[in-house]
């Protein structure tokens, strides 16, 4: 009797609203072990009920595709006879990189021991829940070992490395990224889409050279002096900064008006980034508009990713390259 | 109000919350990702039909807590827990000082009563994670972020008919002691 009055509901309700006030004003830290707890306790179920979504929106997107108009039809015909020339070229490219690869890694095979295929080491995943609110863009992914900061790949463009693609040629083109993971622990990792507002990567535009008839011009800065010159593979890309547009896409802000970019245009990691070790593709450039604050400079690229987020099922963790020893004896 | 009955159905909504809900989850342009709040319509039940506004609180207390805690943390999208508990808690006590003026079991005030809980309480997790801004996800779109919540709200009020038909089916399980005449002096 005594203890019941003692913890009363309202003593019990004034605890709970005095914890969530100081948890509030601790920050995300002092809830975090909370959220581990939480995603350990819905993963397993949530698995089936991702399934199931992952699998309705899938047949959605496939349903919506089957009915597109007959000038979308035509348009496509277009892309795909032109897609159709471009892969031919690149099938010949290839092939000669593959021959100037082949005989690189036979020279750096008899002078430094046997080369890696691959740069970065893959965990592979699936996702298992979605955030609760919409407000931000992420998943829960069943991830074992995968670090804060990793960067995420979808997993069925990854799967032509196992019927056997060429040493090094799965990691630089066979992939689409579609996120990060900003938080791990023991089974499971939270995944932040790269469509979320707060996803910012460094990436570097492709300007496709289209077609060598019509020439695209762009103004290169030669010893800080402006000139004019015919887009080529040679100078094709451009560094700059993706980030999560809240809603489907991405946004690249502040690229020189004079770049020359248009829709169509390739967006790929940077392969110098320390993270991922390879130019994995990300999106395309959809729409090119004018800068709000300065229009006649600077433009601002808007990018569809090739991954489909919204039936986003099986992905891969890149474990970045260099990954730091943990300290101590490492039990 | 009966507690483990609470508890598992925070459990099962929570699970259909951070998954299947993902089938009826919409994007609009310009704004975002849209989808309803199942949690909301139990809050706004419960707050509408419990004998006390101490069970109503802590009921919004519980549920705003399965949800701080199954929404984004880590770096870049960094967001406390306790800001929806809070938020739900008052909420709930809100709706519980005026539901005297308003028909409970009338489809228009479920809708009304949800889409003014979601709007007030949403709104004000969005302003707390804005003002404690722990990450970027706090500074980053905060106008979007309320329209966003605004769409969530319409959109939890519509079907909140819907779910709150299931919980007068199971209400003898969850609510110990309803509102209303007693039996008993």
């Amino acid at each position: 009797m005594r203890l019941r009055g003692i913890v009363s509901k309202g003593r019990v309700l004034a605890a709970l609203m005095a914890g969530s006030v100081a948890a509030s004003l601790l920050g995300p830290t002092a809830g975090a072990p909370l959220r581990k707890l939480a995603r350990l306790v819905i993963a397993p179920p949530g698995e089936m009920g991702m399934y199931v979504s992952t699998a309705v929106a899938h047949h959605l997107q496939a349903a919506m595709r089957d009915t597109i108009s007959q000038d979308k039809a035509r348009r496509l015909q277009a892309e795909n006879a032109y897609l159709r020339n471009a892969t031919a070229a690149i099938t010949d490219e290839l092939a000669r990189a593959r021959r100037a690869l082949a005989a690189i890694q036979h020279i750096r095979k008899h002078l430094y021991g046997r080369a890696r295929d691959m740069p970065s080491e893959v965990i592979p995943s699936h996702v298992v829940a979605q955030d609760s609110l919409p407000y931000v863009d992420t998943r829960v992914v069943s991830a074992h070992g995968a670090g804060e900061g990793a960067l995420v790949t979808t997993r069925e463009l990854w799967t032509g490395r196992r019927v056997g693609l060429p040493k090094n040629l799965a990691v630089v083109t066979a992939s689409a990224l579609v996120g990060r993971i900003t938080e791990s622990d023991s089974y499971t990792a939270r995944l932040q889409l790269l469509t979320d507002r707060s996803f910012g990567i460094g990436v570097q535009v492709h300007r496709v050279v289209q077609n060598p008839k019509k020439p695209r011009v762009i103004t290169v800065l030669i010893s800080g002096e402006e000139r004019k010159e015919r887009l080529s593979e040679y100078h094709a890309n451009i560094s700059a900064r993706a980030r999560g547009d809240g809603q489907q896409g991405m946004e690249i802000q502040g690229v020189h008006e004079y770049h020359n970019v248009r829709p169509g245009d390739v967006v790929l990691t940077r392969s110098d980034d320390a993270a991922i070790g390879a130019a994995i593709p990300v999106g395309r450039v959809i729409r090119v508009r004018p800068d709000r604050k300065e229009p006649a400079v600077f433009v601002t690229l808007h990018v569809r990713p090739y991954a489909t987020l919204a039936s986003l099922r099986e992905v891969y963790i890149i474990v970045p390259p260099e990954r730091p020893e943990p300290e101590g004896d490492g039990r | 109000m009966r507690w483990i009955a609470l508890a598992i159905l925070t459990y099962v909504l929570t699970l259909l919350q951070t998954s299947l809900v993902d089938v009826i989850t919409f994007r609009v342009p310009g704004v975002g990702l849209v989808r309803p709040e199942l949690l909301a319509v139990v809050v706004v039940y419960s707050a509408l039909h419990v004998g006390s506004i101490l069970d109503a609180m802590l009921a919004g207390w519980a549920l705003g807590l399965a949800l701080d805690v199954t929404t984004g943390a880590g770096s870049g999208v960094s967001t406390a827990v306790g800001p929806m508990s809070l938020a739900y808690a008052l909420g709930a006590g809100g709706i519980y000082k005026i539901r005297g003026a308003v028909f409970r079991d009338k489809v228009v005030t479920q809708c009304t009563m949800t889409l003014v809980f979601c709007i007030s309480a949403h709104g004000m997790w969005i302003l707390m994670q804005w003002r404690l801004a722990f990450g970027d996800t706090a500074g980053t779109g905060i106008v979007l972020m309320l329209v966003q919540a605004v769409l969530l709200a319409a959109y939890t009020a519509a079907i909140a008919p819907a779910l709150a038909l299931g919980l007068k089916a199971g209400r003898r399980w969850l609510i110990a002691s309803p509102a209303g005449p007693r039996r008993r002096r």
